[in-house]
């Protein structure tokens, strides 16, 4: 009994308080597009196993839609994307009662694409 | 010819009817038989110290134009395995059932017969397993026919329990949801006073059709399904998935990555014991274990969460590999944490094992012998408590667990308190593990070029899990997608086992006894 209490006394509280700390470092949380950096490979759209990602023609220009509904986070297109366009940061207070506010579309612009391999090079 | 090598002993035995075999990975022999030789050989194979491991049902009918039933035997003492395949026609959809001589096939047969609607002729209790009751009858949900997002209209129920006659007996319904945060389960008690006398367990409320959504899907897509198999063993399944691609595509995978990948399984058994040894408390209302408990599984969540991004260490397996950086910080920060925990747990146990209500309660609870595990393959820390050796680690070494000098606890009473006392045991091994892994592990890649992987071959992955071995069968379709994707999670195994330890105890004990083997529910129904 007295080992049981001197225990809990020992051991104090643990639980927290509002605001939360920042998540740790390499938590995988909120992404943040560039579409000025983006080419427009679509290599996202592939890798991405939610699909989650979606490309669409538009008249001008191409559009990226990201739906964080489907999103789980895993960070594959941030590791497929070569212009370094998606970067996954630790942001992990994301719930929200609109859930319109869970899609976001990019314009991409026309010139950027097709990538090509003289770009490149 | 080595006359003590089982598969050679198997061939030699049936070699008028072996119809064709292959060697598959040096100690892995395929055998393919006609149906009717079944349970002859199962019982040579049983006879000669085999278990079964998996046993896999597949569609083959756009390929070979049959069905195919794959019996897997595992043999722990040569460190080899031998699948037994037979062929099964559309026309004549029935098999004979081994069920009689090896009662640890029983689920697997009813299952082929739920979703293939092949019959196991023979079977002594052949009702729906996966499928319930108000699902219509003759439609087989993985025939390569049935599309996965057909809708069908729900039937009366059919599900039939067990029937008392006679005065005294109460029926108990319970579930499938409970008072507390867990998963969906219907036990129905049939008891005598307090004392239970039969248990019927009705599970697969949770069955999500994951191997079905899994076919036909690009080999990178469908490791995130497995990934998302179950929450807790997570890692292991991930792991699983990726071995069983691996061995097909004859890829190596460096060191590091295997260094890594055994570094967060141990991780994963960690967080599992430690949680489970004081979640069992709340079997018994001893709440000064469930929080010391929940506090240091919450340490090591946390840890994992820092080192991997991912507190149920999803997202960091990979086909040929590991997605993770490991620096030296990051040794130092887990051999810090990991110490404090360690002293915290000690400190816990100690004052936990020898408070008397814990073994006034935990002892000779639900206890299970060493026959009864042993007859229907029951795996993992249920099984060692009640006397069984047997640990995939050990016995069919993966990644590179053949370079760790472990040993694996085995206890004997096979109560609810063995089972507690096996998990403290095997945590202390994960910790020692866990110090040689950082001690070892080598610098180097941590992921290989995965090429073309070959269409329509099929092999295995297994892990040991904190719940015992998961074994996944892989079959690759076309374009680098899975054909044919079979789990076999260590809970699979170990749901007969449950409804096998509660007769005899009371109706109050059975809370603890399923605690004491902690399953999940969403592994065994996928």
């Amino acid at each position: 009994m007295f080992d049981m209490l001197k225990k809990i006394w020992q051991t104090g509280q643990v639980t927290k308080t509002l605001p939360f700390e920042e998540a740790p470092e390499r938590y995988r949380g909120q992404l943040l597009i560039d579409p000025d950096y983006c080419n427009g490979c679509e290599e996202c759209v592939t890798a991405c196993p939610a699909d989650a990602l979606s490309f669409e023609k538009e008249e001008s220009h191409l559009q990226l839609t990201i739906s964080f509904a489907k999103c789980i986070y895993c960070g594959l297109c941030e590791e497929v994307c070569s212009p370094r366009a998606i970067r996954l940061t630790n942001e992990y207070l994301r719930a929200t009662k609109n859930p319109k506010e869970l899609t976001q579309t990019f314009k991409i612009q026309e010139k950027r694409i097709p990538m090509t391999e003289g770009g490149k090079q | 010819m080595k006359t003590n090598n089982p598969g050679d002993q198997v061939l030699h035995a049936f070699n008028s009817q072996v119809i064709h075999f292959d060697l598959k990975n040096d100690n892995h022999v395929v055998i393919d038989i006609a149906k009717e030789h079944l349970p002859s050989i199962t019982r040579y194979i049983r006879d000669l110290g085999g278990r079964l491991f998996t046993m896999v049902g597949s569609d083959e009918l756009n390929i070979r134009g049959d069905f195919s039933l794959y019996y897997v035997f595992a043999f722990d003492k040569d460190q080899s395995l031998i699948t037994v395949r037979v062929s099964v026609s559309e026309q004549e959809p029935g098999f004979p059932s081994v069920t009689d001589d090896l009662p640890s096939a029983n689920w697997y047969e009813r299952e082929v017969y739920d979703l293939f609607g092949l019959e196991p002729v023979g079977h002594p209790h052949l009702s729906p397993l996966v499928l319930h009751g108000d699902w219509p009858e003759g439609i087989y949900p993985m025939r390569k026919d049935f599309p996965a997002n057909m809708k069908l209209p729900r039937m009366k129920n059919r599900d039939q329990f067990m029937n008392y006659e006679g005065e005294g007996v109460t029926q108990i319904p319970v579930g499938p949801i409970h008072a507390g945060i867990i998963e969906p389960g219907h036990f129905r008690f049939g008891a005598v006073g307090d004392t239970v006398l039969h248990l019927d367990a009705r599970l697969f409320y949770t069955h999500r059709g994951l191997e079905k959504v899994s076919e036909g899907v690009s080999i990178n897509k469908a490791l995130f399904l497995a990934e998302r198999i179950c929450g807790v063993c997570a890692l292991s399944h991930a792991v699983s998935f990726a071995q069983a691609i691996e061995r097909i595509g004859k890829i190596k995978v460096p060191a590091r990555a295997e260094y890594l990948r055994m570094l967060f399984l141990e991780m994963e058994r960690l967080y599992n014991h430690i949680g489970d040894v004081g979640n069992v408390c709340a079997g018994i209302g001893f709440s000064f274990g469930v929080s010391q408990g929940a506090i240091l599984k919450e340490k090591l969540m946390q840890l994992n969460e820092k080192l991997t991004g991912h507190r149920y260490l999803r997202g960091i397996t990979t086909i040929g590999g590991v997605r993770l950086e490991f620096n030296h910080d990051d040794k130092i920060l887990m051999e810090k944490t990991l110490g404090d925990v360690r002293r915290e747990f000690e400190k816990f146990v100690g004052i936990m094992m020898s408070h008397e209500i814990v073994s006034d309660r935990m002892t000779s609870t639900g206890r299970l012998t060493r026959e009864q595990v042993e007859e229907i393959g029951t795996v993992g820390p249920a099984a060692r408590a009640s006397g069984r050796n047997i640990d995939v680690r050990k016995s069919h070494p993966y990644l590179l667990y053949d370079q760790i000098d472990f040993s694996v606890p085995v206890l004997t009473t096979g109560d609810v308190l063995a089972r507690v006392q096996q998990r403290i045991e095997e945590t202390y091994q994960s910790f020692a593990i866990i110090g040689q892994i950082l001690n070892q592990l080598p610098e180097g890649p941590i992921q290989t070029r995965v090429g073309e992987i070959p269409a329509y071959q099929w092999d295995m992955g297994w892990t040991e899990s904190a719940r015992g071995e998961n074994v996944h069968w892989v079959m690759t379709g076309p374009d680098q997608t899975v054909y044919r994707y079979r789990v076999r999670s260590a809970a699979y195994s170990n749901w007969p086992a449950v409804a096998l330890a509660v007769p005899g105890n009371i109706v109050p004990d059975f809370p603890l006894i399923n605690k004491s083997f902690e399953l999940c529910y969403a592994c065994c129904d996928r």
